[in-house]
């Protein structure tokens, strides 16, 4: 009866905070506890190291993406690759999955970027179709790069080093940047696509025009690499220095009116997501003080018997959940529950992180009810069922990444060994 | 009667996004100018790590509290999917209720636990008490729960109008930013 409401009450769209907090409430209530060891839960958040990159990235993602950066960078990468057979699809995988980490949400780089890259696909004679297809799938491509919000949020809840988690997400990346630019490279080569001639000249000026982005990347990944500074500096130094080149130098947000909206954008969101994780920290920790994820472990033994089966059985629990919620909510409730049952199956924490990602990533993309594929009907104004078309290909393309980086450990956890080794 | 609460709704809503930017702004500098101070001089400013991520609660509850303004905190995505746009403010009505009771008795929770750390006088900072900073959450939560109560007017008020709602792609977090230029010009 109790489980039965609590599916109503959430299937009709009670905020997943609200929903939480009830519960938590209840079973603390219930047993008689003092509601306020909720929010002693709660203040926990206030010691995560990690937690003040959060906001700063995303704000620093959220300028990047209202400035004129985007382009900027398009023209670049363009100029370079623009002569290779296929190259326009690669510079739009590139710069998506950039914005993505840096955003972290997907619906963001659609909504931000679709814009730009779309017309521009077009313009380089590719079909309408493969074009919606290619921008609306490319929206998750850049979850398992540093400093994506999904990661660190990760890396806080499952307890797991973020430095780490970045280093393990660039692999796996760069094999769903393979198979999508080889897939785009025949499309490319039947289509009949143009290219633009390569000239020294163009590139020239397009680094010029573009030369206080390019130093961003190398600051955030060498910073972070590079173990000078710590994730949440690093974000402080973005989020600085992203304000300094698009506010002062290249004067495209304007210091009073743009910059308070883009600040009240990013911290709405990141005030929803936080939110969830600080009340979901009292039902957590009552679930493990309760032993349920013990309870679930000895539940699931006798019919999962290997490693091979808990990954199957986890990837098709996930497609579910990547259907049903969006990934920041899905990290915060699935995370405390799994990560003891996938350490039972010998399964490694960071590559467990890795896994969770690339199918939440499929779930953006899943018919019928991906998040992306909403998004991009809203941006585009296509039907549903139009995208469900465009994005099969990629789709296919992303579950086949997704059976690669689940049975093949190396993958994910291959560099960090090596750095470790270091 | 509708004046007097557009008024107040819109003082709430200047305060707050005042404040978050304040906020931000102060937590970026710090945290900006420790990276510079220690790598640059060797030195640094020994709160500036706790000071920050308290800074982040502060953010968390006005970015939730404007996230219930705009109706866009997560949920299970199928009911802005599948649900048609007239039967939402009905379900809403019901989901408003469950918010409010739910963050009330949060807000009360969060006042206890704030009262105790009063008590118990544990220090920050220099000579800043914890829970100077800890009464943001009560704050938080009540502010929250009083949205939650200007949002269930605001419906009840449409409902009885039979004014049109917002399609429910609205309330993906990511669609509503997409609209929210005209938004906060108004």
């Amino acid at each position: 009866m109790k489980t039965l409401l609590i599916t109503f009450f959430a299937l009709i769209g009670t905020p997943l905070f609200v929903m939480f907090g009830g519960i938590t409430l209840y079973l603390f209530m219930h047993e008689g506890v003092n509601t306020a060891v909720i929010m002693i839960e709660f203040y926990r958040l206030a010691s995560a190291p990690t937690l003040s990159a959060i906001p700063l990235f995303t704000f620093a993602g959220f300028i990047l993406a209202e400035s004129g950066a985007p382009k900027r960078m398009v023209d670049l990468a363009q100029s370079i690759i623009g002569s290779v057979p296929g190259a326009m699809p690669v510079v739009v995988i590139l710069i998506c999955a950039f914005f993505t980490a840096f955003t972290g949400a997907s619906g963001v780089t659609i909504i931000a970027l679709g814009g730009l890259l779309y017309p521009a696909l077009l313009k380089a004679k590719y079909h309408d179709r493969f074009a919606i297809g290619l921008v609306t799938s490319c929206g998750s491509i850049g979850l398992l790069l540093p400093p994506s919000l999904p990661l660190i949020l990760y890396g806080l809840i499952g307890q797991v080093n973020i430095d780490k988690l970045f280093i393990a997400g660039l692999l796996p990346s760069f094999l769903i940047f393979t198979l999508l630019a080889l897939y785009s490279y025949f499309v490319s080569r039947k289509q009949k696509t143009e290219r633009v001639c390569f000239e020294f000249s163009y590139v020239w000026k397009c680094i010029k025009e573009a030369k206080w982005e390019i130093p961003l990347p190398i600051i955030v990944l060498y910073g972070i690499y590079g173990g000078i500074i710590t994730p949440s500096e690093a974000a402080a130094v973005t989020a600085v220095y992203v304000v300094l080149v698009e506010v002062f130098i290249k004067k495209e947000i304007r210091p009073f009116k743009d910059v308070p909206r883009i600040m009240v954008e990013s911290i709405t969101m990141v005030g929803g997501i936080l939110i969830i994780l600080g009340v979901a920290m009292g039902l957590t920790s009552y679930l493990v003080d309760h032993e349920v994820p013990t309870a679930i472990l000895e539940w699931v033994r006798p019919h999962i018997t290997s490693q091979a089966m808990f990954l199957l059985m986890l990837n098709v629990f996930l497609l579910i959940v990547g259907c049903l919620m969006d990934i920041f909510s899905a990290i915060i409730v699935v995370v405390p529950i799994i990560t003891p049952i996938a350490l039972q199956y010998g399964v490694d924490p960071v590559h467990l992180g890795i896994i969770f990602l690339t199918n939440l990533e499929v779930g953006y993309l899943h018919p019928p009810l991906g998040l992306n594929l909403f998004i991009a009907s809203f941006r585009f104004k296509r039907s549903l069922f139009e995208l469900y078309w465009a994005t099969f290909p990629f789709l296919i393309i992303v579950l086949i990444s997704l059976v690669v980086i689940t049975y093949w450990p190396w993958l994910s956890t291959g560099l960090v060994e090596l750095f470790a080794g270091h | 009667m509708k004046k007097f609460f557009s008024k107040i709704e819109k003082g709430l809503f200047v305060t707050e996004k005042t404040l978050l930017c304040v906020c931000l702004t102060v937590m970026l500098t710090v945290a900006a100018l420790q990276v510079f101070l220690r790598n640059v001089f060797d030195t640094g400013i020994s709160w500036a790590e706790v000071f920050t991520r308290h800074m982040v609660l502060f953010l968390l509850f006005f970015g939730a509290s404007l996230a219930t303004r705009r109706k866009t905190h997560l949920q299970m995505d199928l009911s802005h999917k599948l649900m048609p746009a007239c039967v939402k403010p009905v379900f809403e009505v019901f989901i408003f209720i469950i918010c409010i009771a739910v963050n009330s008795l949060l807000c009360k929770a969060a006042w206890v636990f704030m009262m105790g750390e009063r008590e118990s006088g544990s220090v920050l900072f220099y000579q800043i008490p914890t829970w100077c900073f800890i009464v943001i959450m009560p704050i938080g939560f009540g502010l929250i729960s009083l949205r939650f109560v200007i949002n269930f007017i605001q419906t009840i008020h449409d409902l009885i109008l039979r004014r049109k709602p917002l399609p429910p792609e609205f309330s993906i977090p990511e669609v509503a930013i997409l609209c929210s230029k005209e938004d906060d010009d108004s």
